[in-house]
């Protein structure tokens, strides 16, 4: 008897094979972003199929949503058309060697890897009682392996800061039309309490931080393109400091737990899931802004590239 | 299978339905503005009746409501989205 | 939700006549001394629905309100960022009559377009009419432009001011505006300007 999906399964490897092809055949670059899109929409779609609903929501929000809207915004500053030459042949051959040699090596690995390591799960569930919390993906993130997280959060800020110093075209939105300020008021307030909803879900549920906070900043990007808010007429010194404070509170944690339970990022007994969703509540407003900002770009006035 | 059953997957089906039209009026209709005729009502009535038949499999009332704040949600952004691309897409012609 | 965007407010930057459109300056929130009274009910309003909102999101989970407060504090922020409009009447009776109305129409219209696109012999012929409108800028005139988009047929692709660019998919298909800005007044409870035929 086969898997009734398996048709299903089939169409959709198939349909992310033919999207990951068109988006990197095309030679315009807005036709390559929306396939972007529609690839990230598939990939969270198998994700769903694999289920991974945490991954799936990650990645519909983050990989197809607000990841779309950065290079949109990218390819709307950019000066000139970006042109694709073909590579000359020998760097196309180096390339094409490069990558047989990637697949071979990830061929392998799969071959050769014990069939009890496909995951962590058996070891995540004996501990799940004592994270605090009772969705395991939660568990992983923010208390057994809260350090990659810890991380993830660096490189988030890190990414900030240098397009801060580089400077970028100011963000110049187009009147929109009378009927955007309904969209934009049922819209906003919606997504605030969306990403409130993902947030507090996280703890036992599919959904967490990075899924509330790319729904908090859509929000905050519908307010801007709306031209209801202007981070850079005020405010450019706050933003900053929100920008900072997931990194920054972060940190704080992992030196208090140094100190309360003498191991970093080790939460204190019993308190696990009071410490989790702070951590969390902090993170989600924090990345949404930092998502906010780099949509944004230049938060200040008059800082041009 | 229950009434139940049958009736939510029924209703879901003919949702598709719509979907696929959707899709079809994408593909066949001449311009921008008539594809955005098949996307904003096809697609908004498609989904209403997915949320329905979800609804009526879930026999809940507080699931019920979720599916129907997603569905105004998309109905808003649907709607008012759909103007917004005739708009731009006007504007770009003249 | 469905409500929120009939209740409220109208944009007051909008009431400003827009000059060159396509060179319009973005508009600035122009900030108008409201009444105390005004905004205060404006932000009970928003209050009430969203902290409803949460708890239909998490139902009796008496623990989630330890985000849900904060969430709905800043969802209340959120909303008092967005330019306020006047406030509307909206008469109960009328609501339940528009929403059948509109229920009605949008599966109507649904039906109409899937019919052409599954129809391989159907040639489409589309054109661009323009109407004025008699309902006041804000809530009535936002309803009309959505409710013109989901009935068969129409598709409103432009707003000037009163004037209104809409699309029809087929010549033969003009939806009937007095009939639907009848029934948009009865819904905010305003008085019938034109003699309904």
């Amino acid at each position: 008897m086969t898997d009734p999906w398996i048709a299903f399964d089939l169409t959709l490897a198939g349909g992310m094979l033919v999207v990951a092809w068109l988006a990197l055949a095309s030679r315009a670059a807005f036709q390559m972003i929306v396939m972007f899109m529609m690839f990230g929409i598939l990939a969270s779609l198998s994700w769903v199929r694999l289920n991974a609903p945490d991954v799936a929501l990650a990645e519909a929000a983050v990989g197809a949503g607000i990841t779309g809207a950065l290079l949109l915004r990218t390819l709307s500053s950019l000066r000139h058309a970006p042109k694709e030459r073909a590579p000359h042949w020998p760097i196309a051959m180096v390339a094409g060697v490069l990558s047989l040699i990637i697949v071979g090596a990830l061929g392998a690995a799969l071959l050769m890897a014990p069939e009890a390591s496909l995951g962590y799960d058996r070891a995540v569930a004996i501990r799940l009682d004592q994270s605090g919390v009772t969705n395991p993906v939660t568990a992983v993130l923010l208390n057994f392996r809260s350090y990659d997280t810890l991380l993830e959060i660096a490189v988030l800020s890190a990414a900030l800061a240098i397009m801060l110093m580089l400077g970028s075209k100011p963000l110049s939105p187009r009147p929109l039309g009378p009927l955007f300020l309904p969209f934009a008021k049922v819209i906003v307030p919606s997504s605030v309490i969306i990403a409130g909803y993902l947030l507090w879900l996280g703890a036992s549920q599919p959904g967490g931080a990075f899924q509330a906070a790319a729904v908090l900043a859509a929000g905050g990007i519908v307010l801007i393109l709306g031209q209801h808010y202007d981070p850079r007429a005020r405010d450019g010194a706050l933003i900053r400091l929100v920008c900072g404070i997931g990194l920054a509170g972060f940190v704080l944690v992992a030196i208090g737990g140094q100190i309360l339970t003498s191991e970093m990022l080790r939460y204190p007994e019993g308190l696990e899931k009071t410490w989790i969703v702070m951590i969390e509540a902090t993170l989600t407003v924090s990345v949404a802004a930092t998502l906010a900002a780099l949509f944004v770009g230049a938060l200040r006035k008059g800082t041009t590239a | 299978m229950s009434v139940q059953d049958i009736m939510g997957v029924g209703i879901m089906v003919l949702g598709t339905v719509f979907f696929l039209a959707g899709t079809v009026g994408i593909l066949r209709f001449p311009d921008a503005f008539s594809r955005l005729h098949a996307v904003t009502k096809a697609d908004n009535l498609g989904l209403a009746l997915i949320a329905l038949g979800t609804s009526i499999l879930a026999a809940d009332g507080f699931t019920a409501a979720k599916l129907f704040l997603i569905w105004i949600l998309i109905a808003v952004s649907g709607a008012i989205g759909g103007h917004l691309i005739a708009r731009h897409a006007l504007r770009d012609k003249s | 939700m469905a409500q929120k965007d009939k209740t409220e407010f109208s944009d007051i930057a909008q009431s400003a006549p827009a000059p060159d459109l396509l060179n319009e300056k973005p508009a600035l929130p122009i900030v108008v001394a409201q009444p105390r009274r005004t905004q205060l009910r404006r932000i009970v309003f928003a209050v009430i629905v969203l902290a409803a909102m949460w708890w239909m999101l998490n139902p009796g989970d008496l623990f989630s309100w330890i985000i849900g407060g904060p969430t709905v504090a800043l969802a209340v922020a959120a909303v008092l960022v967005l330019p306020a409009s006047a406030p509307q009447h909206v008469s109960l009776s009328g609501l339940v009559r528009f929403a059948f109305y509109f229920l009605t129409q949008t599966v109507l219209g649904a039906i109409d377009v899937a019919l052409r696109a599954f129809n391989p012999w159907h040639i489409l012929q589309p054109v661009f009419v323009t109407r004025e409108t008699s309902l006041p800028d804000g809530p009535p005139r936002w309803i009309l432009c959505n409710a013109l988009t989901l009935l068969p047929g129409s598709l409103t692709a432009d707003i000037k001011g009163a004037s209104l660019t809409i699309h029809l998919i087929d010549p033969d298909l003009e939806p009937d505006l007095p009939e639907l800005e009848n029934r948009i007044r009865d819904l905010f409870s305003l008085t019938t300007l034109d003699p309904s035929p």
